[in-house]
């Protein structure tokens, strides 16, 4: 604030001379509180009935929601798809046959899958001297 | 939620000392608008007792009081949707032209008070704060919600701008009185 000590001086004399003014029409203080004061009061009795409603809303809610949710519980209830007998039977055919059929059932192609000497890939050879190939035999 | 930080009888006392500077503030706040000040003020002491705006002691009362008038300046002006119409008082001129030395000092603050008007908010905002309300920079930062840093930026740019805006008008001034002399 001093490196124009003259408009400094300027500025300061301006805004006392606005302050003064200013100060000439303020409003007086204790109207404008007991104003204030009044419009406090006025809204606070506003804010306590919120609560001393809320418990009879939230009844009128629970009136209104109950039947609701009873009535789409019902409705459920009746569009939910019926299992006949007959259903039943049909469902426990189809699985009896799905099973069995998993072990007895041949394709026409099974026999390209039916090698000569597949009995060998089945299971592990037996290593013992007697029963080993003749060529591998002669070979050694 | 309203949570009154101190009763009314110990905020009374605070808000009537600092009566007339809060309302120098609203009429600032509300671009010379005496009536509108009025209002504001009026809102603002209604936020102050009611405990919508609670005052918790983490800056001196007078700058937390300030910022209380200064927003609710901002929403009763954006409520009413009014023009921000920069106050061109032009007081001084309505002065009687009895004396040369009334006639000068009259015209220095013309001058100044139109040189304000051309400033940027936020410059004219702190040098109000500083030169009318007496305050520092660092409590006009507070009152802005700005940093210290940036409020004295806006302070002395303020300073300059109006410095050279003054300057200006004199040279303008000398112009047109040489202008004229010559003319006669």
């Amino acid at each position: 604030m001093s490196d124009d000590p003259q408009l400094d001086q300027q500025l300061t004399a301006h805004f006392g001379a606005r302050r003064s003014a200013d100060a000439r029409r303020a409003p007086a203080f204790a109207t404008m509180l007991a104003a204030a004061q009044q419009t406090v009061a006025h809204d606070a009795p506003t804010s306590v009935p919120v609560r001393a409603v809320a418990p009879r809303a939230r009844a009128r809610l629970v009136l209104v929601a109950v039947p609701m949710l009873a009535a789409a519980a019902a409705l459920l209830l009746m569009l939910r798809p019926r299992e006949s007998a007959a259903d039943r039977e049909f469902e426990t055919l189809v699985t009896e046959w799905s099973r069995t059929s998993d072990v007895t059932r041949t394709s026409p192609t099974d026999a390209l899958l039916s090698l000569p000497g597949d009995q060998y890939l089945r299971g592990m050879p037996t290593l013992e001297g007697d029963r080993l190939p003749s060529r591998t035999r002669n070979s050694s | 939620m309203t949570r009154p930080s101190l009763p009314a009888s110990h905020l009374a006392p605070q808000l009537e000392a600092l009566h007339e500077a809060s309302f120098g503030w609203a009429v600032h706040c509300c671009d010379g608008d005496h009536d509108e000040a009025a209002d504001v003020l009026q809102a603002s002491y209604v936020k102050v007792l009611g405990g919508r705006a609670a005052f918790e002691g983490r800056s001196s009362f007078r700058t937390w009081l300030f910022g209380v008038i200064r927003f609710t300046a901002l929403e009763v002006r954006r409520r009413s949707a009014r023009e921000l119409v920069l106050a061109a008082h032009h007081e001084p001129s309505d002065a009687p032209l009895a004396a040369d030395e009334q006639l000068v000092a009259a015209e220095e603050q013309a001058r100044l008070q139109h040189a304000l008007t051309l400033l940027p908010d936020r410059q004219r905002e702190v040098l109000h704060l500083v030169f009318y309300q007496g305050l520092s920079v660092s409590e006009a930062a507070e009152v802005m919600v700005v940093s210290v840093g940036s409020a004295r930026v806006h302070y002395d740019r303020g300073k300059k701008r109006l410095r050279a805006l003054l300057s200006a008008n004199t040279d303008h001034t000398h112009d047109h009185h040489d202008a004229r002399d010559v003319g006669t």
